[in-house]
């Protein structure tokens, strides 16, 4: 079925209230089909193809309302730590079974015209128009104001479809004044699926003094495609740390905007991407340092087995206004096969004079002296590179500072890089 | 335990070891002296099995379980393993490793080697906070990553910890003391001294005498142009530091 016979399967499917909204929504999905999806021929695309996606015959409203069998649950049960508080959805729908109590913290409601809308010179219009064509619902998360939340806030997305799935959803995140938070992100896929693909768009808002870590687990089976666009908000005094860890999709895109809207606030944004086989993965972030006195931090690292292949674009916009703004980047690979591929491209824009702002790119193999010095201490060659390669992207791990996170996500990495050190 | 018989080595093309001579028997500490590209470190790579080395002619032969067994055909973890051990003069950093699961694997890769159960986390844990007393290191250096961000100081007291944790039956010092104040100098010696006994060998890598006064050889070498020219008891070091090299090199 084509991409707009989809859309008026699905604008029937899920109408909406709002006029307004309906009418965004058709706009957005003109202007999709007028752009159509980004090709190499984009400059922030240039290193990724998404052909195989444009060729797999996908399928919007599949797998909806499924019930779930005793191995999914017994599976997904393996990744709900009962010190986090979990909310899982399948197929976009909130499982009431698998996830905890609904709190007043948690809003499911239709999207309304601003979530149908993008700036005209968006990065990721082609797809990011795509995503909004199907779009009826959004998840609304609001940590209020002076509260602190006890656990982590961890969201679960899965398909249960038999045929390729396109899901688009939304979640909007809201710290108010003070609050402080730490959530999770999670997508994984259940065993002996067909590949689906799954786009996400994240809005955050991290109101002043407030602080965020939000880790991304992107850990869906090697068939299937996930995209993201972030765009956060940080007013002054705040602090986010956002990571994406991605271990598992075929192939993954994401775009990452962050703009400083006050003072004094601090952001630090982390990727770890572990591939093998032929994954790709391209992270394009876009600092914008729209005010002054804000300190940035950007620290990417991939970890490159078989013929994967990792690319890096990061944008720092430092405004004329922005004066003392602190910006750091560093994209670090580790190519473990002489097949595997990085790309890394630092964009710097500095209109202000009185900045700080530094980058660096490195790539390259494990030294030998790193290797021999292992050896040196009757580790084997095998033992060495495992370990080796477990620090390299272990490094930004480190920086998860909940120790139950930081766990997670280290039992995460570890799964993938046995299943990839049994290649090597 | 050691028999090391007209040895040539070379590394990038460059021929370093020129015939080298030396017999280690077990309870000796042996220093090897002598000046600046004479071919020191890379004798203790090669022994170690640095990758980056070849050995051209010669042979090495090494005591593993009361045979005289040819050193060279190990794979140097498989030399650490049979109990050789190289402390190295500029160790490497590995960030994302913490010092202890690198103890910890090495330990384990040795015991297993050895056909003996692996020792708990727990239990390590333990065993190591007693041998770091020996080199006066604080327990939180176990969660570090692996010499990141430890002084030269550190990381020398650092390699002695490990050469504490794995008891080798043969350690190479390679050039230990360089860089050392004379307090750290002080910490890494003693802790050479308590693991010296009478069934391992220690062979010391070094320039100056400074460390020899801290730790007594049975026998000095002068290594010089890839050979060893003199051979003499710990007098020799002495004599050395007052007389310097040239008197024995051949221009």
């Amino acid at each position: 079925m084509s991409w707009e016979a989809q859309f008026n399967q699905f604008k029937q499917h899920h109408p909406l209230e709002s006029s307004l909204a309906a009418q965004a929504r058709n706009s957005a999905f003109e202007d999709f089909a007028k752009v159509g999806l980004p090709t190499k021929k984009l400059e922030a695309w240039k290193y990724t193809s998404l052909t195989d996606f444009k060729n797999i015959n996908w399928d919007v409203l599949a797998g909806e309302e499924k019930s779930l069998t005793h191995e999914q649950m017994q599976f997904l049960s393996n990744y709900l730590p009962s010190d986090f508080t979990n909310f899982v959805l399948v197929n976009g729908l909130l499982n009431k079974t698998l996830s905890d109590d609904l709190s007043s913290e948690i809003e499911i409601s239709e999207v309304t015209k601003p979530d149908l809308v993008l700036p005209e010179d968006h990065v990721e219009s082609g797809l990011a128009k795509l995503a909004q064509s199907f779009l009826y619902k959004k998840i609304v998360f609001t940590v209020p104001k002076n509260r602190t939340l006890a656990k982590p806030v961890q969201f679960v997305f899965v398909n249960s479809s038999e045929s390729h799935l396109f899901s688009s959803e939304k979640l909007e995140l809201v710290l108010e004044e003070n609050s402080e938070a730490q959530i999770l992100l999670h997508s994984i896929s259940f065993a002996n699926q067909t590949g689906d693909a799954l786009n996400l768009s994240i809005d955050v808002q991290v109101k002043s003094s407030a602080r965020l870590k939000l880790l991304q687990l992107q850990n869906e089976d090697h068939g299937s495609f996930h995209f993201s666009q972030n765009q956060i908000h940080v007013e002054s005094k705040a602090s986010v740390q956002q990571m994406v860890l991605t271990t598992g999709n075929g192939q993954s895109r994401n775009y990452l905007e962050l703009d400083f809207k006050g003072e004094n606030a601090q952001a630090e944004v982390y990727g770890v991407s572990v591939l093998a086989e032929s994954q790709v993965t391209d992270n394009y972030t876009f600092i914008r340092h729209s005010k002054g006195a804000n300190q940035s931090v950007q620290h990417y690292k991939s970890l490159l087995g078989g013929g994967s292949e990792s690319s890096f674009r990061g944008r720092v916009r430092i405004e004329p206004n922005a004066q003392k703004a602190n910006s750091e980047q560093l994209n670090n690979n580790l190519l473990l096969t002489r097949e595997a591929k990085a790309n890394s491209v630092p964009q710097l824009e500095i209109y202000a004079d009185d900045v700080k702002a530094g980058h660096g790119s490195t790539m390259g193999q494990l030294s030998q002296d790193e290797i021999f010095y292992f050896l040196s201490r009757g580790i084997s060659q095998a033992k060495a590179i495992r370990l080796l390669s477990f620090g390299f992207a272990q490094e930004c791990i480190f920086k998860i500072e909940n120790q139950l996170v930081r766990d997670f996500a280290i039992k995460i990495l570890g799964q993938k890089l046995e299943s990839m050190m049994k290649n090597v | 335990m050691l028999e090391i018989t007209n040895l040539h080595a070379k590394t990038e093309d460059k021929e370093i070891l020129k015939g080298l001579n030396l017999k280690v028997k077990a309870g000796e500490v042996h220093a090897i002296m002598g000046p600046n590209g004479s071919g020191k470190s890379t004798l203790s790579k090669v022994l170690a099995g640095h990758p980056s080395y070849q050995v051209t002619a010669g042979e090495v032969k090494y005591e593993i379980n009361f045979n005289m067994q040819n050193l060279l055909e190990l794979e140097p973890d498989v030399r650490a393993k049979e109990g050789i051990f190289l402390a190295f003069q500029y160790p490497i950093e590995v960030p994302g490793v913490s010092n202890f699961n690198f103890l910890h694997t090495s330990f384990n890769s040795i015991l297993e080697h050895q056909g003996s159960v692996p020792m708990a986390e727990g239990d390590f844990r333990e065993f190591l906070h007693q041998k770091m007393k020996l080199v006066q290191m604080k327990p939180e250096y176990l969660d570090r990553s692996v010499n990141v961000g430890f002084s030269g100081g550190e990381k020398k007291r650092n390699e002695i910890l490990q050469m504490a944790v794995l008891s080798p039956r043969l350690a190479l010092l390679d050039e230990t003391d360089s860089g050392l104040d004379i307090d750290a100098l002080r910490i890494v010696a003693e802790g050479v001294n308590k693991l010296r006994n009478k069934s391992n060998a220690i062979i010391l890598v070094t320039h100056y005498q400074r460390l020899l006064d801290y730790i007594k050889p049975d026998l000095v070498h002068v290594l010089a142009n890839g050979k060893i020219v003199q051979s003499g008891d710990a007098s020799l070091a002495l004599e050395l530091e007052k007389k310097g090299y040239d008197w024995l090199v051949q221009p």
